[in-house]
């Protein structure tokens, strides 16, 4: 797995106002154009951030997350959901 | 021969124009941007370049440089989420940067080149509270250690060392400045929580650089440290290029708030 397909859905939301626009708004629609597989569309919709430092998407870049309300998170749940573990070396 | 005049660091938290905006004169962090500030215009220097890493505003994981030079005429502030400050722009200066590139190529150090950019906070912070005329010319180096792996440190302490050098070297009579943007202790959206920051390791940095000792920071900065200081903190790679451009001179001014630290050398007698 390479979250390459993550990285760049996190990174247009914040560069791109449009695909933000589509991705607060049809999520599903919005996720076809990227390459994610089945497992990264799910923890996306799931707002599974710790799984998603578990695989070693860029913490910065996740920040977008609760910052423009995206798959429904907030500050609190992503506080809550990533856990306490020690930072990962990005991939 | 141009010469180094001046340099100075200090962070480039996105939020602290709007907090300073809110609460002037209340803050310390503007209270020490504006120590800096006093440094840099008694050096009065016509061009600063500026070390930093890029925010993935003009690079992502498609292609991100170890290390880029900006060869650019002028460039402008971009929208960015949670910055909110006024919409600047700034000269580049293209004869300089154009040499500087090929200097490094000369001398090993494979730097990109970027003759378009955007300017992010981690230029434009600084800048805001150091230079609000943006009237100096800019010639912006980026790092790429937001996505990592990131060059060493000591590579980047080389690298500085290679800029002193083409400084000196170069025909025109530029007074240049050098600029270090960035924490030195920072986590942002991981695990720890943005207040936290590894105070020791701030004291450390702190400790040798008002001892001189920027080899001894650049030993010290390894990945693994750097990643335990926080997601960010390899923002410190910024300070030690600066480092190794100074021969050793001590700071003029060093103070920190939390994991970050400002600082300035007054560099007027070549020191």
């Amino acid at each position: 797995m390479s979250v390459y397909a993550i990285h760049k859905l996190l990174w247009l939301s914040e560069e791109d106002p449009e695909f933000r626009a589509r991705l607060q708004s049809d999520p599903d629609e919005a996720m076809k154009g990227l390459a994610l597989t089945v497992e990264e569309v799910q923890a996306l919709k799931n707002g599974d951030v710790h799984t998603l430092h578990q695989w070693g998407v860029s913490n910065f870049l996740m920040r977008v997350m609760p910052m423009h309300g995206l798959f429904g998170m907030t500050n609190e749940t992503y506080r809550e959901r990533i856990g306490k573990e020690s930072p990962r070396l990005q991939v | 021969m141009a010469k180094i005049v001046t340099a100075f660091g200090t962070l480039h938290t996105p939020f602290l124009p709007e907090q300073v905006s809110n609460a002037p004169g209340q803050l310390k962090p503007e209270a020490m941007a504006n120590e800096v500030r006093e440094h840099l215009e008694k050096a009065k220097p016509d061009v600063i370049i500026v070390f930093t890493s890029d925010h993935f505003v003009n690079f992502f994981y498609n292609h991100f440089p170890a290390f880029c030079v900006g060869v650019i005429d002028e460039a402008e502030t971009t929208p960015e989420t949670g910055c909110n400050m006024p919409h600047y722009s700034l000269s580049g200066h293209r004869k300089m940067a154009a040499a500087l590139h090929r200097a490094a190529l000369r001398s090993n150090f494979d730097l990109a080149t970027a003759q378009e950019v955007k300017l992010e906070h981690t230029i434009m912070v600084p800048l805001h509270f150091i230079t609000p005329d943006m009237n100096i010319p800019i010639i912006p180096i980026y790092n790429g250690c937001l996505a990592p792996p990131a060059p060493s440190a000591r590579r980047c302490y080389s690298l500085g060392r290679m800029i002193r050098r083409f400084i000196e070297d170069w025909d025109g009579d530029e007074r240049v400045a050098l600029m270090a943007g960035g924490s030195v202790s920072l986590e942002v959206g991981g695990p720890r929580d943005t207040t936290w920051f590894d105070e020791p390791w701030v004291e450390t940095v702190k400790g040798l650089m008002s001892k001189g000792d920027y080899q001894g920071v650049a030993r010290r900065a390894t990945e693994q440290k750097m990643l335990a200081a926080g997601n960010v903190a390899h923002e410190l790679l910024n300070w030690t290029t600066v480092f190794g451009a100074l021969d050793g001179a001590l700071p003029d001014y060093l103070d920190s708030q939390r994991g970050s630290v400002f600082a300035a050398w007054d560099l007027e007698d070549g020191r």
